[in-house]
């Protein structure tokens, strides 16, 4: 694992509804090196998806904005950039895997043309057909069987997990340093979701890659990350390596969530079950956004922020936000 | 002899046909549930598993008596649901009841909680107002909602508690068998475990039993005492649910349970990672259906002779596998 590839730093981001500024991502900051798969968990509404279009910055428009912190793909901060600039980062220095490919590929061309799209961003003015042995290479290269003759079908003709395949050998045209992959698996079936987590594997072992993998499911991100962040509220609670924070969660929510889980390992008569529902989006919110549904508030969680702990667990890298570390047990 | 089982389904097939060819002269027949049987006992849990495209949704519209069948028969407490008499399918109605994937899709938006959840007994049982608003208070307290939240619209409420209100209305007239088709999957993490441990009081309580469809393994390993494993409208195996997790014997069902990745970072995961993807159910493949994608083919006889389901060890576990039949 190389130097950060990918560094976010203080992210803060808000939508500007009628109601107000209200943040969807608040005071975000994690680094992803090459090589390294950095797992982003957490519910809808805790910011994660959020912290991906702010990245790319296809933030909806015209409420959503990055307020402040910066982005930096290597040393270059992608905050403020113009959008002849960051049109230049999408696709080649990033790539990105949304979860439905029955609806990012466009229906009314072929995958070849698709693929071809993303290859000519990199080599303008390359006629098309010259680059028509490098779509199959790809195809071959994300498994797609039988590629040669799968460049003329249209995605109709094939199967979710087919296009997914797709969608990850345009991600991958143009040699990206990150790939941003937002619940790639969440729509297949979960022996489909095996193959394409290996791939993404041998892609990453291949070209050292860093990806940054956006899910719900801690089954994937136990088997896939070296890193994770959980967020909640838009906020990160917690962030380690994933053997530190599975080992020792420090955070109650993600305690709660570990714990949640059924087993596939054995059975369990009962569920442990985190009371009351995940925070509505609002403008004004006052000390920590698990503490109403959180077993160990006090007052405090109430009123104040907690701040940042570092080395938990012994490890630098480990971090949690609670006002309760020292206390529980 | 004691009571028949809940539910009883013998040889239940389904075909469609679809047009093919030049204006759509010629048919193409897709056995989209093939020969299958299994039985449920009161109180207990069936869980349907398979990827998308083996029958599961297919089988389960046939059990609601939503599709009829090609052939084959489903019984419920011993009596064949598709000749069942207008009174008797009107109780079938009230005894058998369904809780669906998608909370937002399943509840009406023009109507009120109360008239939801009240709904299958204002249809089927003349009950005063005072009677009803009893009932209806009784079944939101044992999904965990207020009372006084009859008076609200579904759009007020969260995923889960849509999912609580759908719930609700499933069980106010205390069904026999409730159908659970992908109950949890469409809500936050957080929020299933609350779920699915209220399916879990509800049938201590009342005494119902569950065909759950779910394509999250934990889940199923949480609520069902067995597991039925479909693959192209065949049932491959079927088994109580430990031995079926613990020592699976159809190739497709240990892939199947082997792609559940489970949360734990110490001994790495060895999964099956299966070849290819599910062949179309229009063309399937010749012999056993999963011989194209097993990992265990033994010969020939895997692509000429369709295996038959068999028991195994115990009549309980079933599956249809040439693996092991020479012995």
């Amino acid at each position: 694992m190389g130097a950060s590839v990918l560094q976010v730093k203080n992210l803060r981001t808000v939508l500007d509804l009628s109601s107000g500024s209200v943040p969807v991502v608040d005071d975000v900051s994690f680094d992803v090196g090459a090589g390294e798969t950095l797992g982003i968990v957490g519910e809808s509404g805790s910011g994660k998806s959020m912290t991906a279009l702010s990245i790319m910055q296809v933030l909806p428009q015209p409420i959503g904005r990055i307020e402040s912190g910066e982005i930096l793909l290597e040393q270059t901060n992608l905050v403020g950039m113009s959008d002849e600039e960051i049109a230049k980062v999408r696709g080649r220095e990033i790539g990105m895997i949304l979860q439905d490919p029955h609806t990012s590929l466009n229906p009314v061309f072929t995958v070849g043309n698709q693929v071809i799209e993303a290859l000519q961003i990199n080599n303008p003015g390359t006629p098309r057909r010259s680059l028509m042995t490098r779509v199959v290479d790809l195809l071959k290269k994300v498994n797609v069987a039988d590629a040669a003759r799968r460049v003329h079908a249209y995605p109709h003709q094939m199967s979710g997990g087919m296009k997914q395949r797709v969608v990850g050998a345009i991600a991958i045209a143009g040699a990206p340093k990150v790939i941003i992959a937002d619940e790639p698996t969440t729509a297949l079936d979960v022996t489909i979701q095996l193959q394409y987590l290996q791939l993404l594997r041998e892609i990453q072992d291949e070209t050292g890659t860093a990806i940054l993998f956006i899910t719900h499911d801690l089954g994937i991100v136990a088997n896939l990350c070296h890193k994770l962040v959980v967020m909640y509220g838009g906020k990160i609670v917690e962030s380690g390596t994933v053997s530190d924070v599975f080992r020792a969660p420090s955070h109650p929510y993600t305690e709660a969530l570990l714990n949640s889980v059924p087993s596939v390992d054995q059975k369990v008569d009962r569920l442990y079950a985190i009371e009351g529902q995940p925070p509505a989006l609002s403008a004004d919110r006052k000390g920590c956004s698990f503490a109403p549904r959180c077993p160990y508030a006090q007052e405090i969680c109430k009123r104040d922020v907690p701040q940042q702990e570092a080395g938990l667990s012994g490890a630098d890298n480990h971090f949690a936000s609670c006002w309760n570390m020292g206390r529980k047990t | 002899m004691s009571h028949p089982p809940i539910l009883k389904v013998s040889n239940l097939t389904k075909h469609f046909s679809i047009p093919h060819g030049l204006l759509g002269r010629g048919e193409h027949t897709v056995r989209a549930v093939d020969d299958v049987s299994f039985a449920l006992e009161h109180g207990q849990t069936l869980a349907l598993v398979g990827e998308s495209g083996c029958g599961k949704t297919t089988l389960v519209r046939m059990l609601l008596r939503l599709l009829d069948p090609t052939s084959g028969n489903v019984e419920v407490e011993g009596k064949d649901i598709n000749t069942m008499s207008k009174s008797e399918l009107r109780h079938f109605r009230t005894n058998v009841q369904a809780v669906f994937q998608d909370p937002w899709a399943s509840l009406s938006p023009r109507m009120r909680v109360f008239d939801i959840v009240a709904e299958t007994l204002v249809v089927n049982d003349n009950l005063s107002k005072g009677e009803l608003t009893r009932r209806v208070d009784e079944a939101l307290i044992a999904v965990g909602l207020r009372p006084e939240q009859a008076n609200y619209y579904p759009h007020e409420f969260s995923g889960g508690q849509r999912q609580r209100i759908a719930i609700a209305s499933a069980i106010i007239a205390r069904p026999k068998l409730i159908i659970l088709d992908e109950p949890v999957s469409a809500l936050d993490v957080s929020i299933r475990s609350q779920i699915m441990n209220l399916f879990k009081d509800l049938q201590q309580d009342v005494g119902c039993s569950y065909v759950v469809v779910a394509h999250d393994l934990g889940t199923t390993r949480f609520m069902a005492d067995r597991i039925a494993v479909m693959y192209l409208g065949k049932l491959v195996e079927i088994g109580p649910t430990d031995q079926m997790f613990d020592d699976p014997r159809h190739p497709y069902t240990q892939a199947l349970l082997s792609a559940a990745l489970p949360l734990r970072v110490d001994n790495p995961h060895e999964a099956i990672v299966l070849r290819g993807d599910v062949p179309s159910p229009v063309n399937p493949p010749s012999g056993c259906p999963f011989h194209p994608r097993c990992q265990s083919v033994i010969g020939d006889i895997c692509k000429t002779t369709e295996p038959k389901l068999r028991e195994l060890e115990s009549p309980e576990h079933r599956m249809s596998c040439h693996l092991g039949s020479e012995l």
